[in-house]
């Protein structure tokens, strides 16, 4: 009588697994396909945050120059060297106009554009500078160049030799 | 924008080059070790230092308490100092120039001469290690050269007295002479300095960095 129970339970477990076996082979090989209409996951996060976050350009700046060459041929580092220059040029000059040309360039998409912007802003040596280098700071990434960024903001924050010459003068009435 | 330099025609000189130099000349520099090598092109100096200064000193019953200032020295505060040292206005995108021999001299935004301030600034291109390759022939160079680098200020209007100094890393390419005979040279130098010296003699000290990029043609005539 026991084992008779015991054939019938086994008979009613062998006849769920069939007719549950096609079930879960279609449920779970179609769930890749039930979802390929979906952007994939990567996707979705890529087109929510951009693959660098660059800040956006301040609309009181002039746009970022862009390289009209292809990256790692002669020209483009022939592009690179001579805005490196053109941005270092820039610094020796005391007007807005070339602090917001140089200021826009820490925007630039390309890496070594925004190195010769940093350095352009640390050599034009004005503390209006601070919030722009503060801005992009805390949106780059990239924590050498969030570091360099802040360093820089921090230096430009400390009085110039000549700031404290004058202090010194005023204070002995020469 | 830096091949307008050759105005100030400034000679040339990196330690390959000097296989190319007439015997007495390289008797001369075999005598004379400390023979300075130069830096191949005139360029622009940016300088970005900090220096240190004892801001004040007081005892307080049995403590003594000491505050240091830091002060920030960069190529347009020095380019003021230098105005006011040489009692002079220096037009709008004027620059200070470090000439490969080690003299300083303030331009224009054309690279046109309008001050020597060797007096008050220059510039000490030491010993130097040559990594790189040098044609003989046709002139043509790309190397890194290691430099012993210095630069030393003397403003005694302003009572300043600095001397910083660094290994500095060149890199230096000239290309192979065209058909015009015309070589264009590039120098890209980076030096991180410690400095020492007074401001109304008081002691200061410091760190930075130096760059000094420049190009320049050349036309063998």
């Amino acid at each position: 009588m026991i084992s008779s129970r015991k054939s019938l339970a086994a008979g009613v477990l062998l006849l769920l697994a069939a007719l549950l076996l096609p079930w879960g082979i279609q449920r779970f090989s179609s769930t890749p396909r039930e979802e390929s209409g979906a952007a994939p996951a990567v996707g979705r996060a890529a087109s929510i945050r951009p693959p660098t976050k660059l800040l956006a350009v301040d609309p009181g700046l002039p746009a970022p120059q862009l390289s009209p060459h292809p990256t790692g041929s002669a020209e483009h580092r022939a592009w690179l060297r001579d805005r490196g220059e053109a941005l270092l040029d820039l610094s020796w000059n005391d007007d807005v106009e070339s602090l917001n040309g140089i200021l826009a360039e820490l925007s630039n998409p390309d890496p070594e554009v925004r190195a010769s912007a940093l350095a352009a802003t640390l050599n034009f040596g004005s503390r209006d500078a601070i919030p722009r280098l503060q801005a992009v700071a805390l949106a780059t990434e990239d924590p050498l160049e969030r570091k360099n960024l802040q360093d820089a903001a921090e230096h430009l924050k400390l009085p110039s030799l000549t700031e404290v010459l004058a202090k010194r003068k005023q204070a002995t009435g020469k | 924008m830096h091949g307008t330099m050759i105005c100030l025609k400034w000679p040339k000189t990196t330690v390959m080059k000097s296989k190319s130099l007439p015997l007495p000349l390289l008797l001369a520099a075999a005598l004379f070790p400390a023979l300075p090598v130069q830096a191949t092109v005139p360029s622009p100096l940016v300088l970005n230092f900090t220096f240190f200064i004892q801001a004040s000193e007081v005892t307080e019953g049995n403590l003594f308490k000491g505050e240091v200032e830091a002060v920030r020295l960069n190529s347009k505060d020095l380019l003021a100092l230098l105005a006011t040292q040489t009692v002079q206005t220096f037009p709008k995108g004027a620059r200070i120039v470090v000439d490969p021999d080690g003299d300083v001299y303030v331009t224009d935004k054309n690279g046109v001469l309008i001050v020597d301030v060797s007096a008050f600034a220059f510039a000490d291109f030491g010993g130097d290690l040559f990594n790189g390759v040098y044609n003989t022939v046709t002139e043509q160079e790309k190397s890194k050269i290691y430099i012993a680098f210095g630069l030393e200020l003397n403003l005694p209007v302003e009572g300043l007295v600095l001397n910083m100094t660094g290994l500095a890393k060149e890199n230096f390419s000239a290309s192979k002479p065209n058909n015009q005979g015309t070589q264009t040279l590039k120098g890209k130098i980076a030096c991180t300095v410690t400095g020492r010296g007074t401001l109304e003699s008081s002691l200061i000290l410091g760190e930075g960095k130096i760059d000094l990029t420049g190009k320049e043609v050349e036309t063998d005539l």
